[in-house]
């Protein structure tokens, strides 16, 4: 530790913090640009120029005294950049004498210069840090008023500010102002460090410097990175903006509210701003455990959906049409529908994004009702909660790290965890307002250590490019794969040198963990050699579930009893589904309650009653991340209508079967939680112990699979820009393609769970023979389909 | 004039040696550079041993001749030892300071030397690879380097277990591509891995992590050249040479309506008037301002006290202004101070890195802007407390010293020749330009 | 064709200079510049291909340094220095004479595809200014009127620059013995 004066408070901080947190940590506040948390200080803004002295120690050994018999502070000639700048022990901090304001005020005129003055129409006014740093900082009247009854000057700058593009779309769902830009390098420093996906860069030197990406066709741009919207976030001015919530609002009309993406199973924090009952714009919930102050696109940009189309009151079909009632008619048309239907035969299927809660309830009525249908959609084969969960703690200290599946898409936020691993980063430490903000061990690049990281997956994923060893199999192989790590096997063809080299690692690593993705988890017998890996060498490990609150759900038994259907198949009498389910599964049932936000043609063909369902953003509730760790869910203002989650919805169920709902309220479900099951609390991981798991028989893999390959957007997403972004292709390699007569470019007809659906083919070199690939976009993720190509089409 | 310090090269003590090659025919080969007793130095070094070598220069008082002036020998005092890791030497050869153009042809007629003081640097540090960052433009000096380097690498000057005493050496060359900034140590790294070449935060140190993050020193040319003589000559030879906080002897350039403008080797501390004088032949037009050791040093008044002043590191600092690397330039009185100042803040402007505010803003914008205003006719009154405003805003507070070096020679000009910057401004004059007798 | 298709010697020699193949980028923008006069997008991407690299990396780094060109130039790329040194030697009248001359500007190339023209900064030869360098050849020195002209006459000729004869004084490097050197 290291005791450090700021201006007339001592304080003591760990050896190396900068001075910069040494500054907040004591409660003084220091301007800054550049710095920014979780990214390595840099020093080039200037604005947090503070003055440093430090005592000296004299011949004898013993410090130099001052007229009172303390250590004389010798105090450096330079102002120093309080951000790159290491405390040391005794060292004193000025930050409020009229020399650092002096050069402070300074700064921010050098600054605003070529800023233009068009913050009424940027959509940062307001949370600009530009604008707030201005105020406190720039035009200290001391330095800028001429005399004393003159006004002061607000710049003494008379020139044309330098004019360059405004309006430079740098992807459908960013825009950059070069007009704006302060050249604080956050964006680019955040590309190449936090996804490594170095994407952006500064151009040209000096004035003229400026920040672009690589021009594709016609002059388009692409920011090719999952995770590109972060630097709309750490922007420190309006040089970038999201186009999603271009002109949407002014920052102080939004009513922002802190919440739980339901995105993905990493369980990121968000923040969610929405203006009269529209959900505008989706910006990163620092949570230093979880997901840091990063957020995949998939969480930031895919929210328009939410504002279109919704079921906004109870429906129920009189006369084969739908018609809209209220929530007392549409339970009267359960009732009558229900009517003969033993209890035993009605199925209860929530989505995976369903909170603890609604869990909790669903599993409360099943018993009550003692029938066995009960799950969850996106359920894998292999229960998540058959493994000891690691924590993102742990997988920063683990010495090696073995991906079986492609975390990039699956669960974004582990791509950046391993970033970090491979950077060998440490967690941050905690001052008294929080993540350091120029955290010196943090460095600008720093090459990546490929000793830790070994990755396998059935197509090139992008975080081979960290790892030590890497291979792409066929879908199917991952049992041989885990088979051959265990020693149990030979090694696929072609792989036997990547595998030999992860096994050794794994042998002689003291804390390892695993990662499996979802096409592990699917295929039982894969689970079960990844299970004795895992116990073999003391792995935790991380499941890439495609349910967001897989391990929750799981926990509280929501899957199928003896005899039950599983949500892959049909079976019920009568269902309560929360989602749209597949034809054939609606077609099997009697009657069908769908509890939905957005229906389709399907949902409207056989649904006999729907019920107006909220989105996971205007839940209130718990999930569990895919580290156990208990997480919350605020309700967002957006406008729904009528709409109610699971637990208001079951309880309407269970009175028109004429049984005592077990759960009526979501404040009722979360007691009962806390008390009957022992959850933790908010942010505490939920110790489950590992569920013993009777591998199912896998089933034959089809003779031409359609893999369903992960994506981190989901079907739902698709409108507006994502759509544009978002091209749903079916891919294969020019073998494969050539031995089903695909022709690149043609349009085919594919039967999938979501129904029939035309798709783009796509011939990319490179991905394994034997099998096509299909963006999943949603619970299927990681199965594998029989190709039944319908339509051969023309290109 | 045979007693104490040698301070003129008038001085029959005084032998120049780092230049005592330069213009011969062939002096580029490595059989003449053995004909005069080359590579005995590193031989000599080796049998010393790197702590000994290290204290002789240390003793010698040789100051970095890069411009900033740091004690060489403590430089090299500061490499980590036996760390195992790979070490590097580099040689800062992106001469690239306006009026300097010294270490052009040390490379150009004597790169033998220049070898040979980087085989003595790497003995010193422990380093076995040097880089050679030679500025893109050289390409004289690349084809002379590069040949020097690949005749000594066949006949065995470099390479594995040299001269019989397991001393390994290796030299690449890197050339440059156009940036001024690649002569500041850290942005020289960067620009050797592959970078844009903006300066790196220190610490770390280069000692500490330099190239690839490996312990690395970062010597100028004439530094590495000196070494050569010091330890086949001695420290006490060097030191015998120079004022008391400035040892030894240096390259002087040059340039500006002289008789003779070029390269002069004297002791330091020799006055301005011999080396303008007795060397140069005296100005060919009246002078008005003498800018003594490159664009960045701020410009002292042509006058008699200027004249008589020894050219050392104190000295000048005692003037107000730098030794820098003895780029002397002597701007005519035909020429407006303020045109000869807006060139050099043109250039500082042009060679900004842009990484931080006060020099991206401040020296590449304001500041160009600004001249540009006042030289074309177009300043107002206030114009100039502006721009010395200005100066104190960004003097000392930049990331690296291109922003110093931009502030230095303006405000050192606002301090002699003010009433040029004001008549400018006030009579709306703009400058009138100063090669009309060009042709 | 790529570039480099047919100097995988040259790229395995430049490779072994350094321990990471990064610090290839400087030589292999050097290489296509002086070869083709310019660094097109596409050879930018090739570069970046072959080392692994964004092609943005590739045009941070390449449009850092003022050597490489974005933009095609004559055979012959006339590079004027306009510091200090030479300015007082007289560089923007050579400048100005040889816009006059040539007809163009910064960014234009000749019709006849020989010339094109770039004010560049200190090129370290302050003694001998005014100086304008050709490509990457070695500077031309004591550039007068007359040693211009000859200059661009006898590259029209297509005389290689050593060959041609400029009239007058070349500038010398001076020894303190007084002994003048011709440099």
């Amino acid at each position: 530790m290291a005791k450090v004066t700021v201006n007339d408070r001592t304080i003591e901080v760990p050896n190396g913090t900068s001075a910069m947190d040494a500054i907040f940590h004591a409660g003084y506040d220091v301007p800054l640009f550049c710095a920014e948390r979780y990214l390595s200080p840099v020093g080039a803004c200037r604005m947090c120029l503070v003055k440093t002295g430090a005592p000296r120690k004299g011949p004898d050994g013993s410090f130099i005294l001052d007229e009172n018999g303390q250590p004389k502070i010798f105090w450096a000639p330079k102002l120093a950049a309080s951000c790159v700048t290491a405390v040391t022990d005794g060292m004193a901090i000025d930050t409020l004498s009229d020399e650092v304001k002096h050069a402070q005020s300074g700064m921010v005129e050098l600054t605003l210069f070529n800023h233009p003055l068009d913050c009424p129409t940027c959509d940062k006014g307001g949370a600009c840090e530009l604008q707030d740093r201005s105020y406190e900082y720039g035009l200290v009247e001391k330095f800028y008023q001429p005399g004393e009854l003159e006004l002061p000057l607000y710049t003494r700058y008379e020139m044309t500010r330098r004019h360059v593009d405004k309006h430079h779309t740098l992807s459908e769902f960013i825009t950059l102002d070069r007009e704006r830009c302060i050249h604080c390098k956050r964006c680019i420093r955040y590309f190449e460090e936090v996804p490594g996906d170095k994407v952006l860069d500064f151009i040209e030197r000096g004035v003229h410097t400026f920040i672009n990406t690589e021009e594709i066709e016609g002059h388009q741009t692409t920011l090719p990175s999952n995770f590109s919207g972060n630097i709309t976030d750490i922007c420190p001015v309006g040089a970038l903006l999201d186009r999603t919530a271009r002109f949407r609002g002014r920052n102080w009309e939004y009513d922002s509210v802190a919440t739980t993406s339901m995105d993905d199973a990493s369980g990121s924090g968000i923040i969610a701003d929405t203006r009269s009952g529209f959900l505008e714009r989706i910006r990163a919930q620092e949570r230093r455990e979880v997901n840091e102050a990063w957020i995949s696109d998939a969480a930031r940009f895919g929210h328009d959906w939410v504002n279109e189309g919704r079921v906004t009151r109870p429906l129920v079909r009189r006369d084969g049409r739908l018609v809209e009632v209220t929530w007392e008619e549409a339970q009267a048309a359960i009732k009558a529908g229900l009517a003969g239907v033993p209890q035993t035969r009605i199925g209860i299927y929530l989505p995976g994004g369903a909170t603890l809660e609604e869990g909790l309830a669903a599993v409360e009525l099943a018993q009550t009702l003692g029938t066995p249908h009960r799950d969850f959609q996106g359920r894998t084969e292999t229960p998540a909660t058959a493994f000891l969960a690691a924590s993102f703690d742990e997988l920063l200290d683990a010495q090696f790290v073995l991906v079986l599946g492609d975390p990039s898409e699956e669960t974004p936020i582990v791509h950046l965890r391993l970033s970090e691993l491979t950077r060998g980063l440490k967690p941050a430490s905690k001052l008294s307002h929080g993540t350091p903000i120029a955290d010196l061990n943090i460095k600008e690049n720093v090459p990546r250590d490929r000793s830790k990281l070994a990755l396998f997956s059935p197509y090139p994923a992008q975080l081979a490019k960290w790892a030590g060893a890497s291979g792409t199999h066929r879908p199917g192989q991952e049992a041989a794969l885990l088979a051959a790590l265990l020693g149990q096997g030979e090694a696929p063809a072609g792989l036997e040198e990547a595998l030999e080299w992860a096994r050794k690692r794994l042998a002689e690593s003291q804390k390892s963990v695993l990662i499996l993705g979802a096409n592990v988890l699917n295929a039982p017998e894969a689970a079960t050699k990844a299970k004795q890996l895992a116990e073999k060498t003391g792995a935790k490990v991380l499941c890439l579930t495609p349910a967001a609150n897989a391990r929750g759900l799981e926990a509280l038994g929501l899957y199928p009893a003896k005899g039950g259907a599983a949500w892959t198949e049909a079976g019920p009498q009568a269902v309560y589904y929360g989602y749209a389910p597949t034809e054939e599964q609606l077609k099997s049932a009697q009657f069908r309650i769908l509890h939905l936000t957005h229906r389709n043609a399907l949902t409207d063909r056989y649904a006999d009653v729907i019920l107006p369902n909220q989105t996971p953003y205007e839940k209130r509730g718990q999930t569990v991340n895919l580290e156990g760790r208990v997480l919350p869910l605020e309700p967002v203002s957006i406008d729904n209508g009528e709409a109610d989650g699971a637990v208001a919805a079951l309880a309407v169920l269970a009175e028109a079967i004429g049984v005592k709902p077990p759960v009526r309220l979501v404040r009722q479900a979360t007691k009962l939680l806390a008390e009957k099951w022992k959850l933790p609390a908010l942010m505490g991981r939920w110790n489950i112990k590992p569920a013993s798991f009777q591998p199912s028989v896998s089933s034959p893999q089809p003779s031409t699979p359609v893999y369903l390959r992960p994506t981190m957007w989901r079907r739902e997403q698709l409108t507006g820009a994502v759509a544009k972004v978002v091209r749903v292709a079916l891919e294969a390699s020019p073998e494969v393609a050539r031995a089903h007569g695909l022709i690149d470019g043609a349009t085919v007809e594919l039967e999938t769970p979501a129904g029939r659906e035309k798709v783009t083919v796509k011939l990319v070199q490179g991905l394994p023979s034997g099998a096509m690939y299909l963006p999943a976009l949603g619970p299927w993720v990681g199965r594998s389909l029989e190709a039944r190509i319908l339509v051969g089409g023309e290109a | 004039m045979s007693q104490g310090p040698i301070v003129s090269g008038k001085d029959p003590r005084f032998v120049p040696t780092l230049y005592a090659q330069v213009g011969k025919p062939g002096s580029w080969t490595l059989d003449y550079y053995l004909s005069h007793g080359g590579y005995e130095a590193i031989k000599k070094a080796i049998a010393m041993g790197q702590d000994a070598v290290i204290e002789e220069v240390k003793k010698s008082g040789l100051r970095g001749r890069g411009g900033a002036g740091f004690p060489t020998g403590l430089k090299w005092s500061f490499m980590p030892k036996n760390t195992g890791k790979q070490h590097y030497i580099a040689c800062n050869a992106d001469e690239s300071e306006p009026g300097s153009f010294k270490d052009r042809y040390l490379m150009e007629d004597d790169p033998h030397q220049l070898i040979e003081g980087m085989m003595i640097a790497g003995l010193a540090i422990q380093a076995t690879k040097g880089y050679l960052y030679i500025r893109g433009e050289y390409r004289r000096a690349y084809d002379r380097m590069m040949g020097a380097v690949k005749e000594a690498r066949e006949r065995g000057y470099l390479g594995k277990n040299l001269f019989g005493s397991g001393f390994e050496f290796e030299i690449y060359i890197h050339r440059g591509a156009g940036a001024y900034i690649c002569g500041e140590e850290t942005a020289l790294m960067n620009s050797l891995e592959g970078l844009r070449a903006n300066p790196r935060q220190k610490p770390p140190f280069p000692a500490q992590a330099g190239l690839w993050g490996k312990p690395t020193t970062i010597n100028n040319v004439e530094s590495l050249c000196s070494a050569v003589h010091i330890i086949q000559r001695g420290a006490d030879w060097f030191a015998s040479m120079g004022t008391e906080k400035s040892k030894g002897h240096k390259l002087f350039q040059v340039s500006g309506p002289f008789k003779r403008p070029g390269v002069y080797e004297l002791p330091l501390g020799t006055t301005f008037r011999e080396l303008l004088y007795d060397c140069a032949g005296g100005p060919t037009e009246p002078i008005q301002a003498l800018i003594p050791g490159g664009s960045s040093c701020p410009p002292l008044p042509w006058n008699d006290e200027t004249l008589d002043t020894p050219m050392d590191y104190e000295s000048l600092v005692a003037k107000g202004s730098l030794l820098g690397t003895g780029g002397v330039i002597g701007i005519p009185a035909s020429m407006s101070m303020v045109d000869a100042m807006w060139n050099v803040t043109r250039f500082y402007g042009h060679e900004s890195c842009g990484k931080c505010t006060p020099c991206r803003e401040g020296v590449s914008g304001w500041m160009v802007n600004l001249f540009e205003k006042i030289g074309t006719g177009q300043g107002q009154p206030g114009d100039v407390e502006i721009l010395e405003n200005m100066l104190d805003q960004i003097e000392g507070r930049s990331f690296c010293a291109l922003a110093d070096a931009a502030c230095w020679p303006v405000r050192g000009s606002l301090k002699h020749w003010r009433h040029q910057f004001v008549d400018a401004v006030e009579h709306g004059k703009a400058v009138e330009r100063a090669g009309s007798r060009w042709g | 064709m790529g570039f480099f298709d047919d100097k995988q010697d040259w790229l395995a020699e430049t490779f072994a200079q350094y321990p990471e193949r990064r610090a290839a980028l400087m030589p292999m923008l050097r290489r296509v510049q002086q070869d083709e006069g310019w660094v097109s997008p596409e050879r930018q991407e090739e570069i970046g291909q072959i080392l692994g690299l964004t092609a943005t990396e590739v045009a941070g780094v390449m449009s850092f340094y003022s050597y490489y060109q974005a933009l095609p130039t004559g055979k012959y790329h006339l590079q004027v220095c306009a510091t200090l040194s030479c300015a007082i030697g007289g560089a923007d009248e050579l400048w100005d004479e040889l816009v006059n001359e040539l007809q163009i500007l910064r960014g234009d190339v000749t019709d006849d595809g020989l010339f094109s023209i770039q004010k560049v900064e200190c090129l370290g030869s302050c003694h001998t200014a005014p100086v304008i360098q050709v490509n990457d050849e070695p500077y031309v020195e004591c550039v007068t009127k007359a040693r211009l002209q000859a200059l661009l006459e006898g590259l029209r000729q297509g005389k290689k620059l050593e060959e041609i004869q400029l009239p007058g004084k070349v500038g010398h490097v001076v020894h303190n013995r007084g002994d003048e050197v011709q440099a």
